[in-house]
């Protein structure tokens, strides 16, 4: 029994049951947003998207672009200058769907949580403790089951693979370390919707495609994930749906194949690119255009 | 086990404290000579039917320096937690208990007090105590007032500003009322250096609710201080509700600073260094954090009061002398060493 279901989260089991079967309810419908930090000066404007259990949506742009911005306003951080993001999660909201902006942090946290690109710990804390703080969205601000929340921790630094870090202090690992940390917090904290900020920023190869798989698996498991990457190849290995934003606006937005072409891609970046199938299989494959390069 | 063992010996290292503190003074009594004074006092004539003790041996340990003593324990407790609270709302080991400006709130409302309080009819017994707390208490409330003024700005930041801009304001005006009333400037000097010579139970029992109230506050944000420690943004991803925290760390912040302030004067480093030997001992958990912070601070002041009472005596040292004396090179090492990219 999760710390979560204590809480009467999970009231409608049978029926998430049902839609995680199905795999493609959309959970999160952003309706029109115009985000911005200063009223008057949106920085994205009128996007439209929505995410789905069991589906990892990538989205990518040019730096500068938004991504992170959209993330804030899709998490419910940042307040909208227009429109609305909701929830629909299957038995929680009877009746209605649910105004993402309108709930307290810590219920909004108990649905979606955005996982942040770099975080600096302030204090020296054990692994174990760090990852605990997921249990707080279901918790609240005193420890109710330390015994529950021991093996949820355990089983989130398990899945992470960094059961072994469990004591080391947090100011003391290293980059690729410290990713797998958050990300396994992120697991304690179990939301529905998980959103990540250039997870693969900073990581090697490796410790790219094994974010990334994390990230599938966790979509299988019925979440519905959504995560930037400036790599467009690694969006196109692990993406169902890639979102393009250029130029404060959602630029194309469907399938990898559908996207990642090369007029929409020097529309959006304004560099020259050649996409051929992967050897590998079905997905795109992009490169720079050599001739481009030169030209420059 | 070895945090068993940490808290163990905080708790026995306080009651060494002050025992040692009440065998300090102008008269030194024997550590056993103190237990038969307290025996005496506490279980009646029965006890003391046996042996010999002395009624001047009794009255000096009870009348004179028990209060006082145990005031010093509630005054660098109160100062240990809330620094720590302070540090982890602002996620820096440089923040203290004045951080917020609350020392020169409870400096003007003390000096108000001594220079101009008879002017206005306004002197009783306790009068600079009772105007110091509310200073402290009225400075912290501006501060927060202040700091959530501009929307724009990152509040927390907002706050160490307004808590220095708000400090130095108040500061002004104590100095000024000193400037006019040349008078009361012995009064208002020895006042401000701090120290507990002449208090009583009287003290005692003022001091101590709000110090309880402030140390259970801070004890109930011991979750969401850890929660912080990821930073405001991924906090804020973890359910936390920052504005909650920063309004309830800022209140319990100032009602122990102003407790403090109003039993002992503005005491510095106490409120620095009783956190940073409690993350020495205990680590940065919080729910450990704050007891032990408070144990620290509590000893931590209690050495320095027996210092400053035995060190010149009979005559007697003004307490935030001796902490200043030991506080600021420990505070210097501490400055030398924390992690880079770290500003106050």
């Amino acid at each position: 029994m999760s710390a979560a279901s204590k809480w009467g989260k999970r009231a409608g089991g049978a029926l998430d049951a049902a839609a995680k079967a199905s795999g493609s309810l959309p959970i999160l419908l952003a309706e029109g947003i115009t985000v911005g930090y200063r009223p008057g000066e949106p920085v994205l404007r009128e996007v439209f998207l929505h995410l789905e259990r069991g589906k990892v949506l990538a989205v990518i742009g040019p730096n500068g672009a938004g991504k992170t911005t959209l993330f804030r306003a899709l998490s419910g951080e940042l307040p909208l200058l227009d429109g609305r993001v909701r929830l629909t999660i299957e038995g929680e909201f009877p009746g209605s769907r649910q105004d993402l902006h309108r709930l307290s942090p810590r219920r909004r946290a108990l649905y979606v949580t955005r996982v942040l690109q770099s975080e600096q710990p302030a204090w020296p804390v054990p692994v174990a403790d760090y990852v605990e703080a997921g249990l707080f969205a279901s918790e609240g601000w005193f420890r109710r089951d330390a015994a529950g929340a021991g093996r949820v921790v355990a089983a989130s630094l398990e899945r992470m693979g960094i059961a072994g870090l469990a004591r080391r202090l947090v100011t003391e690992l290293s980059g690729g370390e410290f990713r797998r940390v958050v990300i396994a917090r992120a697991l304690a904290q179990d939301p529905d919707i998980l959103l990540l900020d250039e997870p693969t920023a900073d990581l090697d190869m490796a410790h790219q495609l094994e974010t990334l798989s994390t990230l599938r698996e966790l979509a299988r498991s019925g979440k519905a994930v959504a995560f930037s990457v400036h790599d467009l190849n690694l969006a196109a290995m692990i993406a169902d749906e890639v979102v393009l934003i250029a130029e404060g606006r959602i630029a194309a937005q469907g399938k990898p194949a559908e996207v990642l072409t090369p007029e929409v891609i020097r529309a959006a970046y304004g560099a020259r690119v050649i996409v051929e199938p992967h050897p590998s299989g079905a997905v795109p494959h992009i490169i720079l255009d050599p001739e481009w390069l030169r030209a420059k | 086990m070895r945090k068993a063992i940490a808290a163990t010996a905080l708790v026995l290292g306080a009651i060494a404290a002050l025992f040692g503190s009440l065998c300090a003074g102008s008269v030194t009594l024997s550590p056993a000579q103190v237990a038969e004074a307290l025996g005496a006092k506490l279980l009646g004539p029965a006890f003391g039917a046996g042996r010999n003790v002395d009624a001047v041996t009794v009255a000096i340990v009870w009348e004179l320096r028990l209060a006082r003593t145990l005031l010093a324990a509630v005054a660098g407790a109160a100062l240990g937690a809330s620094g720590v609270v302070l540090q982890g709302l602002f996620r820096n080991p440089l923040a203290d208990p004045y951080s917020l400006g609350v020392s020169s709130g409870a400096s003007l409302g003390a000096v108000a007090a001594i220079a101009l309080g008879p002017a206005v009819g306004l002197s009783f017994p306790g009068a600079t105590e009772t105007a110091a707390f509310f200073g402290a208490i009225a400075a912290g409330a501006l501060v927060y007032a202040v700091a959530s003024i501009n929307r724009r700005t990152a509040p927390t930041a907002a706050l160490l500003l307004a808590g220095t801009a708000i400090g130095s304001f108040l500061s002004a005006f104590v100095s000024l009322i000193v400037t006019l009333n040349g008078k009361d400037l012995h009064a208002v000097f020895f006042w401000m250096l701090g120290g507990f010579g002449g208090k009583g139970w009287h003290d005692l029992a003022t001091a101590l609710p709000a110090a309880v109230l402030s140390f259970a506050g801070a004890l109930a944000l011991a979750r969401p201080l850890d929660i912080l420690g990821a930073g405001e943004e991924a906090a804020g991803n973890l359910g936390l509700d920052l504005r909650l925290l920063r309004v309830l760390a800022v209140a319990a912040s100032s009602l122990g600073a102003a407790a403090a302030v109003a039993a002992g004067g503005v005491i510095g480093f106490v409120g620095l260094l009783g956190p940073h030997f409690a993350r020495l001992i205990v680590g940065s958990l919080h729910r450990r954090l704050i007891p032990a912070s408070a144990a620290a601070g509590a000893i931590l002041l209690l050495l320095a009061d027996a210092v400053a009472r035995s060190v010149a005596a009979p005559l007697e040292l003004p307490v935030g002398i001796v902490t200043a004396i030991i506080g600021a090179p420990v505070f210097l090492r501490l400055l030398a060493t924390s992690r880079e990219g770290r500003s106050l």
